[in-house]
C-alpha cells in the first residue's frame, strides 16, 4: 500500500494535482466570462 | 430471540456511542478559542456540553462490554443514520446553552444544516456571536463535509470491523483506496491540504481588503471550513456580500468548486493521473450541466437588465449559479432578490442545477451529476438497442475512475435515487403550500426553497427563519438528514424501528 505523503516525487505530483484542479476551476470561471461578455455585448 | 436484539442494541450502541464520544472530544476546540478570546461563559457552555456529550457515549460503549462486534449492512446503515440523530443532539447543546437559538429545535436545526453542509440557519444575531461558537458552527460544517464516519474511522475505529458497512451508510460508496480505513485518511488528507492553503490564500485576500489580521485569519479559516464542505455558512449575516470584493468571491468559488469534486477524482489528479480529468463522466457532466445552466441564467438576467453588466452579472448571476450547482450556498445577493429580482427562466436554472448538485462522493449534496449522465446514457442505450438489429448486443460504458458497462441495475439505482430526491421536493413544495397563505410565501419562492433543501444548497428565497412553525422546522431538519445520507440508511433505520416495534 503507498503512503499518501512519502516521497518527494508524491508531493510534485500532488501539487500537480491541486494545480490541475485550480485551472479546472479557472476554466469554468472562464466560461462564465465569456458567457457574460456575450449576453451582455460587452458592455462594463 | 430477545437477548439477541438487545446484544444486537448494544453493538450499534458501541459504535454510535465511540462517534458522540468523538464529537464531544472535538468541543475542546471551539472551548479553547473561547477561551482564547477570553469568551469565558462560552467556554464553560462547550465544556459542559463535552463532559455530558461524553458521558452519554461512554453510557453506550459501557453497555456492550464486549466490544466492538462485526456489523451486519443493516446495522451499518442503522448505526450511521442513529449517530447522525444522537451526535446532533449532543452538538446541539453549546447552541442552546449560548442563548442565540431560540430553542433547542433550531440549535439540532444549526447542527443537521451544518453536518449535512446545508447552510440553512436560524441563529439569532449572528453578527455578535462568540468566535467559539463560530469556530464550532464552521468545524460541525467541515465534518459533516467529510462524513463523521469518516472521520471516526480515520482516527477512532480503526481496525474495528464494522467499519465499511457504516461509511456506506454515510452516502459514500466508493474506495479511493482499496482498504476503507485507506480511503478515510486518503479524505482526511486531501480536506487538510486544501483548508492550509485555502486559509493561507483567503487569509491574505482578508487582509487586503482590510481586515485585522487576527479576524482575517478567523474569517479566512471558517470560510474555507465553509466553502471546501460546499456548507455556505459565513461569519456574518450578510454572507459573502460583507467582504464587498471580487477577489474574495473568486477565491471562494475555486474553494467551493474544488469541493465539490468526487475524492476518488482528488485522490487520482493528485497521484498523477492527469487523463482522468478529462475522461471522468462526472466531471463532463458537471462541465456541460454548469456552462448550459449559467448561459441560460446569464441570458435571461442580462434580457432583463438585472445586471447589465459583465462584471456584475459574473459576480451576481455566475457565482450564484455556481454556488447552487455545487450545493454550496455562498450568496452574493440577499434572498429575496431571488424572488424579487430574478426572472422566471434564471429561476428555473438555479433551482435545476440545486436539485442535480455536484459530485458523488464528494462534500456536495443534491442527486449528483453522475446519476444524470447514468440516465441519459441508459436512453441512449435503449434508444440504440431498438435502432440496432434483434442480434446485436450493445453494451454502453463510463469512465468514473475505472471502465464500467452499465447494465440495468446501475441505471435503475440511479434512477431510482433520483426519483426520490424528486419526491421529496415536492412532498417540500406541498408542505410549504399548506403554510403559504398564512405566511405570504409565493410559489417561485417555495419552489426555489424546496430545492435548496433537497440538494442541502442553503441559498434561501427568504422563508428560513426562526418563525417557521416547528413542524415545518422538523421536515426540514429530516430533509436535510435524507438528502445527505441519500436516503437508504434513514429507510433502513425507520425499517429496523417498525419491525422492532411490530415484535414489541
Amino acid at each position: 500500500m503507498k503512503r499518501p505523503d512519502k516521497t518527494g516525487a508524491d508531493l510534485l505530483r500532488n501539487l500537480a494535482g491541486i494545480g490541475l484542479e485550480i485551472s479546472l476551476t479557472v476554466l469554468i470561471m472562464l466560461v462564465g466570462l465569456l458567457i457574460a461578455i456575450f449576453v451582455t455585448r460587452g458592455s462594463f | 430471540m430477545r437477548r439477541a436484539r438487545i446484544r444486537e442494541l448494544r453493538v450499534m450502541g458501541y459504535y454510535v456511542g465511540l462517534i458522540v464520544v468523538m464529537l464531544s472530544a472535538l468541543m475542546v476546540i471551539p472551548a479553547i478559542t473561547s477561551s482564547i478570546q477570553r469568551e469565558w461563559p462560552v467556554a464553560v457552555d462547550f465544556f459542559l456540553s463535552a463532559g455530558l456529550g461524553a458521558t452519554v457515549g461512554l453510557g453506550l460503549m459501557f453497555l456492550a462490554p464486549e466490544g466492538a462486534r462485526d456489523l451486519t449492512w443493516t446495522q451499518g446503515m442503522v448505526t450511521t443514520a442513529s449517530a447522525w440523530l444522537l451526535g446532533m443532539m449532543v452538538c446541539a447543546v453549546p447552541y442552546y446553552l449560548s442563548g442565540h437559538w431560540l430553542s433547542f429545535l433550531d440549535a439540532c436545526f444549526d447542527v443537521m444544516s451544518g453536518f449535512t453542509t446545508t447552510g440553512l440557519a436560524l441563529v439569532q444575531d449572528l453578527d455578535h456571536i462568540a468566535d467559539g461558537l463560530n469556530m464550532w458552527r464552521f468545524l460541525l460544517t467541515w465534518l459533516g463535509g467529510q462524513g463523521m464516519v469518516v472521520l471516526a474511522i480515520t482516527f477512532f475505529v480503526r481496525g474495528l470491523p464494522g467499519a465499511f458497512k457504516m461509511y456506506v451508510g454515510e452516502g459514500k460508496d466508493e474506495r479511493v483506496m482499496p482498504n476503507v480505513i485507506h480511503t478515510a485518511r486518503a479524505i482526511w488528507f486531501v480536506s487538510v491540504v486544501y483548508l492550509i492553503l485555502g486559509t493561507v490564500i483567503l487569509t491574505s485576500t482578508s487582509i487586503s481588503i482590510g481586515q485585522a489580521p487576527g479576524r482575517a485569519f478567523l474569517h479566512g479559516l471558517w470560510m474555507v471550513m465553509s466553502g471546501w464542505s460546499t456548507g455556505g455558512f459565513a461569519p456574518m449575516s450578510q454572507g459573502v456580500v460583507y467582504y464587498h470584493s471580487l477577489l474574495f468571491e473568486i477565491v471562494t468559488v475555486v474553494f467551493f468548486t474544488i469541493g465539490s469534486f468526487n475524492f476518488s477524482l482528488h485522490w487520482a489528479l493528485w497521484n498523477g493521473n492527469k487523463k482522468e480529468v478529462f475522461r471522468n463522466l462526472e466531471v463532463l457532466a458537471f462541465m456541460l450541466t454548469s456552462t448550459v445552466l449559467v448561459a441560460i441564467s446569464s441570458w435571461d438576467l442580462a434580457r432583463a437588465g438585472v445586471y447589465p453588466t459583465v462584471v456584475t452579472l459574473f459576480r451576481r448571476g455566475f457565482y450564484n449559479l455556481i454556488s447552487a450547482h455545487t450545493t454550496t450556498g455562498f450568496g452574493t445577493i440577499y434572498a429575496r432578490q431571488f424572488a424579487l429580482e430574478w426572472g422566471p427562466l434564471a429561476l428555473v436554472a438555479i433551482t435545476i442545477a440545486m436539485l442535480i448538485g455536484a459530485s458523488a462522493s464528494s462534500t456536495a449534496g443534491g442527486f449528483k451529476g453522475v446519476r444524470v449522465g447514468l440516465v441519459f446514457k441508459s436512453i441512449v442505450q435503449d434508444v440504440k438497442r431498438l435502432l440496432a438489429p434483434e442480434q446485436a448486443r450493445l453494451a454502453e460504458r463510463f469512465h468514473m475512475g475505472r471502465e464500467t458497462t452499465l447494465d440495468d441495475r446501475i441505471a435503475r439505482s440511479a434512477m431510482s435515487i433520483i426519483l426520490l430526491y424528486i419526491a421529496m421536493w415536492l412532498v417540500l413544495i406541498l408542505l410549504h403550500g399548506g403554510y403559504a397563505a398564512r405566511f405570504g410565501w409565493d410559489l417561485p419562492s417555495i419552489i426555489f426553497e424546496s430545492a435548496s433543501l433537497t440538494g442541502n444548497v442553503g441559498l434561501s428565497a427568504g422563508i428560513t427563519s426562526a418563525a417557521l412553525p416547528s413542524v415545518l422546522k422538523v421536515a426540514y431538519l429530516v430533509a436535510m438528514w435524507l438528502g445527505r445520507l441519500e436516503f437508504l440508511s434513514v429507510f433502513v433505520l425507520a425499517g429496523y424501528l417498525l419491525k422492532g416495534w411490530r415484535k414489541a
